[in-house]
């Protein structure tokens, strides 16, 4: 896992300044070593947005006021995500990662906003990223508590774990009748091989244009825009793919390959 | 705090003292020790799966205590809650039951009125608050201390006044010691009796069925004595429960890691073209219309009839709703609800794993019985 132990080098920089003064008071002539600084840190905010193209999310609405690529049109009536390993790049390919998750749902405003536990040394970073649902070693089944309490659980049979995504709604269908479609996304399982395979099924995204400069404590905007989930680079049909899809191999790759393009920064 | 006062009590005794006696100034040496209010703290007992999801929430003004929660399991079977004596919670939350109403679609109140909705039962609600801000079929009260207040004074059901029920208990021997001991105070009102009522509800866990030794042993790794497996048929049932693509029960009725059974959200699974206002009634969102409250699918083989307004008799009526007889026209409808296509071997199979959650040691827990 990409993984850097911030408080290791804490650890090593106050063992050195308490090595250092030791050394003085046992010697206790005018040799002065210099102490390590430690970079100062700072705390990070991520405000979750979620757009319609160039219009802010609007759920639970009477009409229909959204269109896919294939010119569908669809409302949304639940929207739940989690993302997790917010990670702050150098130029030099230094990474610092928060390694939690975080799980938000549109219709908990207190989850739209996530302060990172992990506090961020002042510098430059040439990006930011995190991973859209949880990678291999975090997608362990049962392990949180708030998220079982959820029923955030991924079937067993589908490779366990927990969902990454509940993106519902309703949509015309070819009929311009009202049907649900259930967007989930968690581990995909292929059924066209015995014993069926299970593909890690999440994605790690490096927002675009995400450089940003820490001097103190900060905040962005990770913007979400939801029709991307539905093209590019596959179009999804919603009168092929409504529901269920979390069996469906094919969905849940292609998912997986149309979620990068999803996001942005903005600060 | 308390030891203020503590010592208030004891100067108001030793004034009080020299009122009623002034001849005898020198001998003002209170006749009686100043009680001393020290319930004992009482911490639930969990299954140990139950910690995979957050731990009940305990309201901070009704810790819960071992003195507390025996008042509320006397005032629980207590008639004198009723409008003429005749009846209590029990009478419509019968412990052996997993505290529903036995065989009743709609309760019967004082005088054998009829309640509007099916009783709910009774487990492991100190997660309520966890899972959901909201109690009852309909959502209408937000804490299990509301909850209890609503009953007593239901022109279906107790039809009592909460000012008659605290004379009543007032005038017994046995309860105002029994406040005093729970509370500190023998004056007793509706908040405490309902507080010490939701204490006891509080303790209702059950955890105990074949499904969760099961699970205990074999997903969990954690040794019980026996042999806990599942038949093919409940193994098989149990894929159907969680499968998106057949049963689908899981999204609402929760995963063997949601150990409640149920999302506790509230939902509208189709019942009716027309259907009772539900959540809306409380909400006033016309989106909320027709929505109930997820029930748990532990302990099904005590909780007959069932739905809110108990119109079904058995677990076979109730999987052959889901299965075809869901009416799509039903405003506000959740999307799941569509025609599942399951043959008889299926049915039959979900229905045998649904009673592997059955916990007969929670219906027979003597704690539990008056």
């Amino acid at each position: 896992m990409k993984t850097f132990n911030y408080n290791k080098i804490l650890f090593s920089a106050l063992a050195i300044s308490i090595l250092s003064f030791s050394s003085c008071a046992d010697d206790d002539d005018d040799k002065i070593v210099p102490s390590v600084i430690p970079t100062p840190t700072y705390t990070a905010t991520i405000n979750l947005t979620q757009y319609v193209n160039d219009s802010v999310l609007q759920m639970n609405t009477t009409d229909f006021p959204y269109e896919n690529a294939l010119m569908q049109k669809f409302k949304v009536t639940k929207f739940q995500y989690l993302i997790s390993n917010v990670t702050f790049t150098k130029s030099d390919g230094y990474t610092i990662v928060d390694e939690d998750y975080h799980y938000v749902d549109l219709t908990d405003s207190s989850t739209l906003s996530y302060t990172l536990s992990t506090k961020i040394p002042a510098g430059s970073y040439t990006s930011v990223g995190f991973t859209f649902g949880f990678d291999e070693d975090d997608n362990q089944s049962g392990i949180y508590t708030d998220l079982n309490t959820l029923g955030w659980n991924w079937p067993a049979m589908l490779g366990g774990g927990y969902h990454f995504l509940r993106l519902e709604g309703n949509y015309l269908d070819s009929t311009n009748t009202s049907a649900e479609f259930k967007t989930h996304m968690g581990t995909a399982r292929d059924n066209s091989v015995t014993p069926p395979t299970f593909d890690i099924n999440h994605f790690d995204v490096s927002l675009p244009s995400s450089s940003l400069t820490v001097t103190g404590d900060f905040s962005f905007d990770i913007e979400m825009n939801i029709e991307e989930w539905y093209t590019n680079p596959t179009d999804w049909d919603f009168n092929v793919w409504n529901a269920p899809v979390m069996p469906i191999y094919n969905a849940q790759k292609t998912l997986n390959t149309n979620g990068p393009s999803v996001f942005t920064f903005k600060q | 705090m308390k030891r203020i006062f503590n010592y208030t009590l004891l100067i108001i005794i030793l004034l009080a003292s020299c009122r009623e006696d002034d001849d005898s100034v020198d001998q003002i040496i209170p006749s009686e020790e100043p009680k001393i209010f020290s319930p004992t703290p009482y911490s639930l007992e969990l299954p140990p799966h139950f910690n995979l999801i957050n731990s009940p929430i305990i309201p901070a003004d009704n810790p819960l205590t071992v003195e507390g929660i025996a008042l509320g399991k006397k005032l629980f079977f207590e008639k004198l809650l009723s409008k003429d004596n005749s009846i209590s919670c029990a009478s419509c939350h019968a412990p052996e039951n997993a505290f529903n109403d036995p065989g009743m679609a709609r309760s019967l109140g004082v005088g054998g009125t009829m309640s509007i909705r099916n009783a709910m039962p009774l487990f492991n609600l100190a997660w309520g608050s966890v899972t959901s801000q909201r109690f009852n079929w309909h959502g209408s009260v937000t804490s299990l201390e509301a909850q209890a207040l609503g009953p007593v004074r239901d022109p279906l059901e107790m039809q009592e006044t909460w000012i008659n029920v605290a004379s009543k208990l007032q005038g017994t021997n046995d309860y105002p010691p029994l406040f005093e001991k729970a509370f500190g105070t023998n004056i007793i009102d509706s908040n405490l009796v309902v507080k010490a009522i939701a204490q006891f509800e509080r303790t209702l866990i059950s955890g105990d069925s074949k499904f969760d030794r099961y699970f205990l042993e074999n997903e969990l790794g954690i040794d019980l004595p026996g042999n806990h497996t599942l038949s093919q048929a409940e193994q098989r049932g149990f894929d159907i429960f969680m499968a998106e693509g057949t049963g689908d029960c899981f999204h609402c009725h929760g995963t063997p890691f949601q150990i409640l059974w149920s999302n506790n959200e509230f939902v509208n699974n189709g019942l009716d073209a027309d259907p009772d206002s539900g959540l809306a009634w409380i909400t006033k969102n016309p989106l909320d219309v027709g929505k109930f409250k997820t029930p748990s699918v532990r302990n099904l083989a005590f909780t007959a009839p069932y739905m809110h307004d108990g119109r079904f008799n058995t677990l076979d009526e109730v999987v052959e709703f889901y299965n075809s007889g869901v009416n799509n026209n039903s405003p506000n409808i959740d999307g799941r609800q569509k025609p599942r296509n399951l043959n008889a071997q299926q049915k039959a199979d979900l229905i045998a794993f649904l009673n592997t959650l059955n916990d007969s040691s929670f219906v027979r827990n003597p704690s539990f019985r008056p």
